[in-house]
C-alpha cells in the first residue's frame, strides 16, 4: 500500500514522537471501577500545537539526523522511512517525500523546513476535519429527529421541519 | 489482533476533556485523537460567546436584522430552536445570550424578562433573522454536547470500534470495554471523589448538569452557568444525570430539568440520577 505525502509525515511524526504534553495512559483510570465519570473533574493537560510541533521537529531531527549535521539528507530520510515501512507495512516514496520537505531545493532539509511541512500537514488535516464534521451534522440531526419520531411522544410538524428544512 | 486502549486528556470548552480509545495501533489512536482534538478546538473557537473572533460573535454583533450563517451554525441554530419547542420554551439560546449581554434585570428586554426570546428568531436556509439587535445568542448549552456527538461519528468513520468521549461530564460511549459495557460514574456534587451512581453505556450518552461546578458572571452577579429564561424559576434538583441516544439529547434534557423540574422527559430519554436541591 502507498499513502499520500501528508499521511507519511503524520506517521513519521507519530512513530518518532512520544512526548508527554498530551497525557496518554493504558488501563482503567481507577475511579471506583468506573472508566470515567460524569461531572467535570480531574487534571488535564492542554496541548499547545505550536509547542507540540516544535517538539515534534526536535524529535524527528534527533531520530533522522544520524550524522548530527543539523540537517536531514535524502539518504537519512530514506532510512527513516524504511524503518517506518517495516513497522507499518506501508511503503513510502523517499524521493517524493524529500522533494516535498526540501522546499528550497538545496539537497538538505532543515528543522525550519520540517516545521513548515508539519504545519502544512496539520492545516490539511484540520480542513479535512472541518469538512467531515460539517457533513456529519446532517447525520446527527436526522438521528435526533428519528429518535423523537420513533418515540411515543408527539412531535409537531413545525418542530420536525426545523431539523429537515 | 488485540486492540490496545489509550487515554488522552485536554482542555476545551473551559472544562477538562478525556478520550478513551481502543485502537489497533498507537498510530491509529494518535491520529484519531488528533482529529477529535482539532475538531473540538475548532468548535470551541467558532462558537465561543466571548471571543471576538468567533462566528457566533459575528452573529451577535450583526449589522441589521439579517445575518448569513455557515452551514454548520445554521444547523446548530435549527437544533436550538427544535429543542426550544420540545422543552416548552425552556431551552432558550436567546435568553442565555441576552442575559449575559444585558445583565440580569427582569424587564431588561420584555415585560416577561427573558421568557420566549427565541420566538423572535427566524431561520430561512442559512439566513438568521432577529429584529431586535439586543437579542444575543449563546450556544454554550449545545456546543459541547454537539462536539461529543460529532467526535463519536468521527471516531467511527476513522475505524474505531470502541471509545468513550467525556467532555466535562458530557459522555458518549460506543462499542465496549474489553467486551463489557462502558461504566461511567456520576460524581456527587459536593464531593467529586464520591461516585453516587454508576451507569453502563453502549452506544449512548450520559450527561450531568448541575449548578455547583461552573459559575458565570451576569452583570454584577455570579450565577450558575445554567441561565433560566425566567429568573424566578425554581427547580427541585441541583444535579441531574440523563441517559439518551445522543449527548445533545442528554445534555439539553439534563439542563432544562434543572430549570423546570415539571417537564416530562421524552420516552427515548431516561433519568439516570437526580440530586434534590
Amino acid at each position: 500500500m502507498t499513502i499520500d505525502s501528508s499521511s507519511w509525515l503524520s506517521s513519521l511524526y507519530s512513530s518518532n514522537y512520544s512526548n508527554g504534553s498530551v497525557q496518554s495512559s493504558s488501563g482503567a483510570s481507577g475511579m471506583g471501577g468506573a472508566q470515567s465519570s460524569s461531572g467535570a473533574s480531574g487534571q488535564a493537560s492542554s496541548p499547545d500545537y505550536t509547542q507540540v510541533l516544535q517538539q515534534a521537529v526536535s524529535g524527528l531531527m534527533s531520530a533522522l539526523d544520524t550524522n548530527n549535521d543539523s540537517t536531514i539528507s535524502q539518504s537519512e530520510l530514506a532510512q527513516g522511512l524504511q524503518s517506518l515501512s517495516q513497522n507499518t507495512s506501508t511503503s513510502y516514496d523517499a524521493q517524493s517525500a524529500f522533494k516535498i520537505l526540501d522546499s528550497n531545493g538545496n539537497g538538505s532539509v532543515t528543522s525550519g523546513e520540517l516545521l513548515d511541512a508539519l504545519q502544512q500537514s496539520r492545516g490539511q488535516n484540520t480542513q479535512n476535519s472541518n469538512n467531515t464534521a460539517s457533513n456529519m451534522q446532517d447525520v446527527l440531526l436526522q438521528r435526533i429527529l428519528s429518535a423523537y419520531q420513533n418515540s411515543a411522544d408527539s412531535i409537531s410538524t413545525g418542530s420536525s421541519t426545523l431539523l429537515t428544512a | 489482533m488485540m486492540e490496545s486502549y489509550k487515554r488522552y486528556t485536554f482542555d476545551a470548552f473551559t472544562t477538562p476533556c478525556e478520550l478513551l480509545i481502543f485502537a489497533s495501533s498507537p498510530e491509529e489512536a494518535e491520529a484519531s485523537f488528533n482529529a477529535v482534538y482539532a475538531n473540538a478546538k475548532r468548535l470551541e473557537e467558532c462558537y465561543n460567546f466571548y471571543s471576538d473572533r468567533s462566528e457566533l460573535s459575528r452573529v451577535n454583533t450583526r449589522n441589521g436584522a439579517e445575518h448569513l450563517m455557515s452551514d454548520e451554525l445554521a444547523g446548530l441554530m435549527k437544533l436550538a430552536l427544535f429543542y426550544y419547542q420540545m422543552t416548552e420554551r425552556t431551552f432558550d439560546v436567546a435568553a442565555a445570550g441576552s442575559a449575559k449581554h444585558v445583565g440580569w434585570q427582569d424587564d431588561a428586554l420584555t415585560p416577561n424578562g427573558f421568557v420566549g426570546l427565541s420566538e423572535q428568531i427566524e431561520i430561512t436556509g442559512n439566513r438568521l433573522i432577529v429584529s431586535d439587535d439586543r437579542i444575543k445568542i449563546d450556544l454554550g448549552g449545545l456546543v459541547k454536547e454537539y462536539a461529543v456527538d460529532i467526535s463519536a461519528q468521527m471516531l467511527r468513520s476513522l475505524g474505531i470500534r470502541s471509545a468513550l468521549i467525556n467532555f466535562g461530564g458530557d459522555v458518549y460511549a460506543f462499542g465496549s470495554y474489553y467486551g463489557k459495557p462502558w461504566k461511567v460514574g456520576i460524581e456527587h456534587p459536593d464531593n467529586p471523589c464520591c461516585l453516587i451512581e454508576t451507569v453502563e453505556l453502549t452506544d449512548s450518552a450520559l450527561c450531568t448538569s448541575g449548578h455547583s461546578k461552573r459559575k458565570i458572571r451576569v452583570g454584577s452577579q455570579e450565577r450558575s452557568h445554567i441561565i433560566p429564561p425566567d429568573a424566578a424559576s425554581v427547580s427541585e434538583y441541583r444535579q441531574i444525570s440523563i441517559v439518551a441516544p445522543t449527548a445533545l439529547d442528554a445534555g439539553v434534557w439534563s439542563t432544562v430539568l434543572l430549570i423546570n423540574s415539571s417537564l416530562s422527559l421524552p420516552s427515548h430519554v431516561s433519568l439516570a440520577h437526580a440530586v434534590l436541591a
